[in-house]
């Protein structure tokens, strides 16, 4: 697999208000983030904290009240097919079987020749050898998933956004995928931001885990996860880190964390 | 005993199913039964309500001098002929209206005042216009077909999922590929019901249009025989207009199936 070139993100000040009622809805406050190039930061934060809005705004969905993002000291200002987004749904084309929704991932720009190469690359990249024919309703939805997986993939992104993507899927499913999103990331050295309700997953994936607060959401913490070689979910220093993380997120309560650990 | 039950099961199911498909093809089977008891025991009066014996033999008489095929070739051909036009027509100006709010606010109480006005209250304005000729008629089946297309055709074009055009901005496509591959392809169910319901429209405004001094055709039929008293051959016109119209619902449910694969 070819590597990508890395790219740092730089989030600067960023906020984001929206219009509501008869006055404004402040979703993000003054955000400020850093992730270097090559790693893969989580963004936890309770739901409806505007973290997939950040999200969006980092793959210019949406634009920011004020504040910019950059990539390697280049404000984003528009959505490009260099930036892979995975979102919640895996959103496939249902008139494409998997072959075609993979090769909908590439820009017109590729060849004929290399689209089939890559197409087959990717697909048998994600386990769905054999599955090119298929349509989206004979899939489950991890299947869908793998698919939603290989189209963003493709195009060798320089940089990978995910918004919840294991959210809908059952426990076992989601715990494979998240094994093979982690490898296939470690081998890229693709720049990765994950946003997820999940700490557990926030720390499994992740370089670092971006604690946001409820709306209007600033960044509460930024905890730097250090484990060595494969993650042990059982493991103390595991362990360790989602207790810290559970104490932020109890803290912002105000509750007794004892009662629930 | 989860294999037993299982084939129990399916079993039960296979038996009725076929048994709701035999009750469907017998259930007017029965009705012409009762109908003919009905009439021998002598409780309608014969001359208006015909018996089935009586169509039949109409039926055959007609089938046998020709004039049968000739007023159904007639009408069908009426009918094709009306619904290109006035589907097309409402294709070619459901799809703009679809993809263009503005157009759709312009143009919304024009058409809001037209589409309510039934074909078979046009007749006399187009004999004004048109004459009475093959073109009036035609108007007729068209102004049938035209709104039906052209509601479901505008409601299709605006049916994409938001998501997948989300997604497309984000794999950086063209807007004409966002048209070919998405907004197109999530159309086709509303347009084809669109087609389905204009062209049951169109086929129902036959006799209407051929009120309009015909001299062949289902809806001449059915007024010939009025004119004659012959009340075996109307019904002759209209239970064929009945089962052509079901052919026709047949074929484009069949034709639905093969061209919305995905579901």
């Amino acid at each position: 697999m070819v590597e990508t070139e890395p790219v740092g993100i730089d989030i600067q000040n960023l906020k984001k208000v929206y219009p509501f009622g008869n006055g404004n809805l402040e979703v993000l406050r003054n955000i400020c983030l850093h992730m270097e190039a090559g790693t893969f930061t989580s963004i936890v934060g309770p739901s409806g904290c505007g973290k997939s809005t950040l999200l969006k705004i980092i793959a210019a969905l949406e634009q920011p009240s004020s504040g910019r993002v950059e990539f390697n000291g280049k404000e984003v200002t528009k959505p490009s097919v260099d930036v892979g987004v995975l979102f919640q749904e895996s959103r496939l084309l249902p008139w494409y079987d998997v072959a075609k929704n993979v090769d909908f991932g590439l820009p017109r720009s590729v060849e004929k020749k290399e689209r089939r190469k890559r197409v087959q690359e990717y697909i048998d990249l994600v386990g769905l050898t054999g599955f090119e024919h298929a349509l989206p309703e004979q899939l489950s939805g991890g299947m869908k998933k793998r698919v939603s997986i290989a189209r963003t993939l493709i195009n060798r992104p320089h940089v990978l956004l995910l918004d919840e993507p294991f959210g809908t899927l059952d426990a076992f499913t989601k715990i494979l995928l998240q094994n093979e999103l982690r490898s296939i990331c470690e081998k890229t050295g693709i720049t990765t931001v994950l946003v997820t309700h999940d700490i557990e997953e926030s720390i499994f994936l992740g370089n670092q885990v971006v604690i946001l607060t409820p709306k209007p959401a600033y960044v509460k913490k930024v905890i730097p996860i250090q484990l060595e070689g494969r993650r042990n979910r059982t493991s103390e220093e595991f362990t360790f880190y989602r207790k810290k993380i559970f104490q932020e997120f109890f803290d912002m309560n105000d509750t007794d964390i004892g009662h629930y650990m | 005993m989860t294999d037993i039950t299982k084939e129990t099961r399916v079993g039960k199911k296979i038996s009725t199913n076929t048994a709701v498909k035999a009750f469907a093809v017998l259930l007017p089977v029965i009705i012409i039964l009762a109908w003919q008891i009905a009439l021998s025991t002598g409780a309608f009066d014969e001359t208006i309500v015909p018996s089935p014996g009586s169509i039949i033999q109409a039926l055959i008489a007609m089938i046998q001098n020709g004039t049968l095929s000739e007023y159904v070739l007639t009408s069908c051909r009426r009918v094709v002929i009306g619904f290109l036009i006035g589907g097309g027509l409402g294709f070619a100006i459901g799809i703009p209206l679809g993809l263009n709010e503005k157009a759709r606010g312009l143009t919304s109480v024009v058409l809001g005042i037209l589409q309510p006005i039934p074909p078979i209250a046009l007749v006399p304005i187009f004999i004004l216009w048109l004459g009475i000729g093959e073109i009036s008629k035609i108007a007729i089946i068209a102004v049938g077909s035209f709104w039906s297309v052209l509601l479901n055709t505008e409601a299709g074009m605006r049916a994409a999922d938001p998501e997948l055009i989300e997604l497309s901005h984000v794999l950086g496509k063209s807007r004409k590929e966002v048209l070919t591959k998405i907004i197109f392809p999530s159309a086709i169910p509303s347009i084809i019901t669109g087609i389905r319901l204009g062209f049951s429209r169109a086929w129902s405004c036959v006799v209407a249009a051929e009120m309009i001094a015909a001299s062949s055709g289902l809806g001449y039929l059915i007024e010939f025989a009025r004119n004659l008293s012959r009340a075996d051959m109307m019904f002759v016109g209209v239970a064929m207009i009945g089962l052509i119209g079901l052919l026709i619902d047949l074929g484009m449910y069949w034709l639905q199936k093969k061209l919305i694969y995905w579901h």
